[in-house]
This record gives structure tokens, sequence and C-alpha cells, in this order.
């Protein structure tokens, strides 16, 4: 259980957050709680109900039942407040194709409502951060897919959010655009202080990055702590465990492994019968 | 609500927008492709038709009746005579569709006009096309009124006669469907840059992307019912100028009337846009929109009077030119431009198509889901 006291310093805390889609539960009872300037990693196989909960915490998805605030706001009663408070970085590429780099973010700058005066300094510095400002001019359709990244990360930052959420942010890059996309998330971290909140399905990048990794599988949390007592928490671990052998032990399968017979027998139940 | 906000919202659909000149060309080519090819196959005189003519009588009054045909070959062109010996060959030819009409003088028929012994002419017509049929009996009807009038008239007409006054030049075809062509260009411009660009946007994932930001339900709606508007005026002003070139239609052209006519582009592609926002606004897959063009484009386009009259529909039909949208955009630009009317005389038009924009607004608002 959350206390009053870790509510009011944590930057995320969700309590007891469930959400169902009818009959399926997507998210089934799962708390815990993220610390300022924190990197913090989620971690399941596909369908475990990882971009469920991004989606509740971030506000665009009501939750079923609990309770989820960012820096003290309340998502479901004060969704804008807690909107001001997080950047996303969407698993899909989404920044418009046709316009260029700095358009795209000073679009979501007027979103968010960062002043006129500032905008265009805020876009410059991110642009210099994420290494993209030789490319400013340039239309994103242009730039390559590690490139497009880059402006997705900026365009999340572009309102200075105090926690930045990542949905898969290296998926579909090569090895080299994956290290540069670690690098700069240490350095926004390392400038900006921000927390990061990302889900992978790479260990080595959540091994790297993260200060805590959660687990979760079929809805639940199984369980949060840091890599190395993650490591250290599973039967006949020795120095070469890795998040991989973490993974395969709680969730009992690969990463990219889909959801296992049982989730399938109850997904398919009806037709079964 | 935040003005730069929505500002925001247009201007990111107004970039996309100019840069896809494609997408432009392509919501012209349906309503020009429309103005052209129906504009000149429609309402055209009907021309060069086939007919028969069974002669069994070869009198003086026969010989009239010839020189009444080849009259009517000659100047209005409508059919042309052609002589058959009997009156069995010429309907085998009817039904084989190489003529389109038998004219039988029957024996006896000269006899008959000097006796005043009700003299006849046979018409056998193909009726299997209306516009061909009723485009010959018009013409042959003309033709016998001329035979019946007497060789030499008295100077005194005492038949009553009626005297026609044309308020407007000859109105063509092609003129008469350009309001229809300019409604068809915003309701295309609404389908591709509104409807299908939506639920693009929606599959995307770009609408959650501005759902993590605080911008509110109001905002983002209004926002997206502007920037479709906006484009749907810029193809229904393109269609106007492209399409009045075409089919010769000066009053476009005319300042003041350029003016009225972008007011009512603007107020019809507002009732255009909300309305389509309306009907998407809870779709997800992006071939919905694509599979509903064809349906809303005859429910809405063909009885709004943009290529028939409204008056020729039956009752069931006329209820719903008075929701359709297309009823007063049509009858709004078709005052304006071939009546050369002003702004105040299209006004009830004006003022149903924005009652209808802000209906279909508030309900788009209403439908309109917050989250996911």
């Amino acid at each position: 259980m959350i206390t009053n006291g870790q509510e009011q310093s944590a930057a995320i805390t969700v309590e007891h957050a469930s959400k169902r889609f009818g009959d399926f539960t997507a998210v089934n009872d799962v708390s815990f709680s993220v610390m300022p300037a924190e990197t913090f990693g989620l971690l399941g196989p596909n369908g475990a109900g990882k971009s469920s909960l991004i989606r509740m915490i971030t506000t665009v998805l009501p939750l079923t039942s609990g309770r989820i605030t960012v820096y003290g706001e309340d998502v479901f009663l004060n969704p804008d407040r807690a909107r001001l408070s997080i950047g996303v970085v969407p698993q899909a590429l989404t920044s418009d194709t046709e316009l260029t780099v700095e358009e795209n973010l000073d679009i979501y700058a007027k979103l968010y409502g960062v002043n006129r005066s500032t905008r265009r300094a805020a876009i410059s510095v991110l642009l210099e951060m994420v290494g993209l400002e030789e490319r400013r001019g340039a239309t994103v359709g242009t730039l390559s897919g590690g490139l497009r990244r880059r402006v997705e990360i900026a365009r999340g930052l572009v309102h200075s959010p105090k926690i930045l959420f990542l949905d898969e942010p290296t998926t579909g890059l090569d090895p080299v655009s994956r290290v540069d996309v670690w690098k700069m998330l240490e350095r926004i971290q390392r400038e900006r202080h921000v927390t990061i909140f990302l889900t992978t399905h790479y260990m080595e990048e959540a091994d790297k990055l993260c200060d805590r990794i959660a687990i979760v599988d079929r809805g639940r949390l199984i369980t949060l702590d840091t890599p190395e007592n993650l490591k250290s928490s599973i039967p006949g671990a020795d120095g070469n465990t890795s998040l991989n052998d973490v993974f395969a032990y709680y969730t009992g399968r690969g990463l990219r492994e889909p959801a296992g017979p049982e989730q399938e027998l109850v997904e398919h139940k009806p037709r079964n019968l | 609500m935040s003005t730069q906000r929505i500002l925001a919202i247009i201007e990111r659909e107004m970039r996309k927008f100019m840069r896809s000149p494609a997408l432009i060309l392509i919501s012209l080519v349906l309503p020009l492709m429309q103005l052209l090819i129906l504009g000149n196959s429609f309402g055209g005189k009907i021309q060069g038709a086939r007919i028969a003519v069974v002669d069994s009588d070869r009198g003086p009054e026969a010989r009239r009746v010839w020189e009444a045909l080849q009259s009517v070959e000659y100047n209005a062109k409508t059919f042309q005579p052609v002589p058959y010996a009997s009156e069995t060959e010429a309907t085998k030819d009817v039904r084989a569709g190489r003529i389109q009409g038998v004219i039988i003088i029957p024996p006896e028929y000269s006899r008959k006009v000097y006796s005043n012994n009700r003299p006849k002419i046979g018409l056998e017509l193909d009726n299997t096309d209306a516009f061909v049929s009723s485009a010959i009996v018009q013409a042959l009807s003309g033709m016998v009124t001329t035979l019946n009038q007497p060789a030499v008239q008295s100077r005194l007409a005492g038949q009553i006669a009626l005297q026609q006054v044309e308020l407007y030049p000859y109105v063509p075809y092609m003129q008469y469907m350009l309001p229809g062509a300019i409604a068809l260009a915003m309701f295309v411009s609404v389908m591709i840059g509104g409807g299908m660009a939506y639920i693009d946007d929606k599959s995307r994932g770009v609408h959650e992307g501005y759902l993590v930001t605080p911008i509110t339900r109001c905002e983002l709606v209004l926002a997206m019912n502007i920037a479709g508007t906006l484009k749907a005026s810029a193809g229904g002003a393109s269609l106007m100028v492209f399409g009045s070139l075409l089919a010769g239609v000066g009053t476009a052209f005319q300042p003041l009337h350029f003016l009225s006519l972008l007011v009512l582009i603007v107020c019809s592609s507002f009732a255009f846009m909300t309305m389509m926002s309306c009907i998407v606004s809870r779709m997800d897959n992006p071939l919905l929109p694509r599979a509903i063009f064809g349906v809303l484009n005859t429910l809405l386009y063909f009885p709004s009077g943009a290529v028939y009259p409204v008056e020729s529909l039956p009752s069931w039909l006329r209820a719903i030119t008075y929701v359709d949208p297309f009823t007063y955009a049509v009858d709004g630009l078709r005052g304006l431009l071939l009546r050369g009317a002003s702004l105040e005389a299209v006004f009830s038009d004006i003022a149903s198509l924005a009652a209808f924009g802000v209906l279909m607004l508030t309900a788009n608002t209403l439908l309109f889901k917050r989250t996911l």
C-alpha cells in the first residue's frame, strides 16, 4: 500500500489500478510508485498490459478501478494538470512526414501552451540535445527511422515535462541507432532530471538504463526491484545471470513469446467450448 | 478555450494540405469529370435519330409530309427520314434497334385531307429510350401543327398565343450542372481531407498524441472542423473558377458576386464538414469512409437538384432534400451563378446551411470521445 507521504513525494503512484475490456482484464490490481528523476522500466510479454497501463497513467484510458496520481494530481480528477507534467513518446512514429522537424515540434509546443517568446529557444535547445539542429528544416519524411525517433523524443520534451513516457523507444532501430537513443536518454536524464518511464523488449536496454524494473504478466505486477536485486532473486543466480533469465523465471517464457496457453485458453474459451 | 491550441491544429492540417497537391487535384478530378462528361452528354439536343417512312399514299399531301420531315432533318436535325417499302419490314428494324421509329402515311391519306375526313399519320416508336422517343414526338407534333395550318392565314389571328419572355440567356446543361459540381468538389474535399484523414490520423496514433496534451474536446472538434471547412472551401472555390471557365459562366468573375459565392462556399463547406465529422467521429476502420462515400454521394448528391430538378422527385425522395445540405448549396450556387442573384436572395440557403452546420458541430462534440 502506498502511504500519503510516498504519494506526496512520488512522481507517479499507481494504487490498485485495474482495466477491463468486457470480460478481458488487461490490468489487474496493479500498485507501485515511481520516484522523481528515476528511470523506471516496465517489462512484460506482448499482451501483458504494458500499453494499457501507460495509457491509463497518461490520462488517455480511463481506469475501471483504482487510482493513479502524477506528482500528486489524480489523472482522472485533474487530467489537464497531470498532462502538463508528462511527455509521451509513443511506440508508433506519429510525427507528420509532410512537416519539417521544427514544425512538428512547434505545433506540439503550442498544444502544450508554451509561450511564443520561449518556444523557439526551447526547440533549438531540444534539437541540439537530440542532434537534429542541422536537420530542423528537413521534412520528417526524408529522415531515417532513427532520426524520426529522435524527433518523437524531442516532441515529447517540448513542454519541459517532469516525466517522460517512452513506449518501446528503440523497437525497429538498428543497433547503432539504439545505442544513440540510449545515450540521448541518459543525457536527457542527466541534464533535465526528468523521470523516465519506459517499456522495452530489450533486456540489455532495461539493464543499462533502468534504476528499477517492474515485470508484468497477464495484467498483474509480478515483481519490482533494481536490476541487480532481480538478478540475485532467482534460484541459482550467479555472476552470469541476466535479465533474460529473470524474465523467463518470473513469466515462464521468453519476452517475445505471446501469452501462454492458459491465457489463450481463456481468450478462446467460448469457441473451444 | 485556448485559441493557440485551436490554431495549432488548424496550422498542422493546412500545412499538410498545402504540401499534398496530389490530394487537392484528386478532390477536383471527380467533379470536373462529371461537369465535362455529364454536362456534355446530358441535356444536349437529340440529333440524327433514324425514322422509317412508309408511304402507302404517294399523293400530293404525302409529298407535303415528306417535305416537312426533310425540313426537320435539315434544320433541327432531330431525325433522318428513311424510306421503307413495307410497315412489316420497318417494324422489324425498330425491334432490331436499327431505326428508332416508323412514320406510316396510310393509303387514301391525301384524299382524306382534301375531304376533311379525319386524316391520320401513324407513328410507331421504340419507347425503350424515353429521351429519344419524346424528342421525336415533340418534333413530329410541331410538324403536324405546321401541316394543319391553312395555306393562307387570316390577317387577324383568332387563336390564343403564348408570348414567352426568357429572363436569362439560354442555359446549357453544363452550366446547369456547374453548381452541383462545385458542391461535389466541397464534398469530395471533406471526404478526403476530413473523413479519411481523420480516420487515418486516428489509426496512426496521431489522435492519441493530441489526447495526452491539455487540449479539450471542444477545442479539438472545433479545430478539426475549421480546418476541414477551409480545405473544402479551397476545393469549392477552385472548382468555381475552373468550372466557370469551362462552362462559360461569367458571373463568378464579378468581384461582388465572387465574394457572395465565397460566403456561400464557406457555409456549404462548414455544413458538409461537420456532417462528415459526425459520421466518422466513432469510426476506427480506415476502410469505412471509403465504403460510405458512394452511399452518401448517391443519397445526398443526386436528389439535391444538382443533376435533375427537385420538382421531379417523388414525395418520399423529396423529404430527403429538406435535410440534405447539398440541396441548399446547389440552390444557392445556382441563384448566384446562373441568375446573378444577390446574397440577400440566397439568405435562406445560407441560413439553412449555417444552422445545419451548428447542429452537426454540437452533435460531433457530444459524440467525440476524449479518451480511447
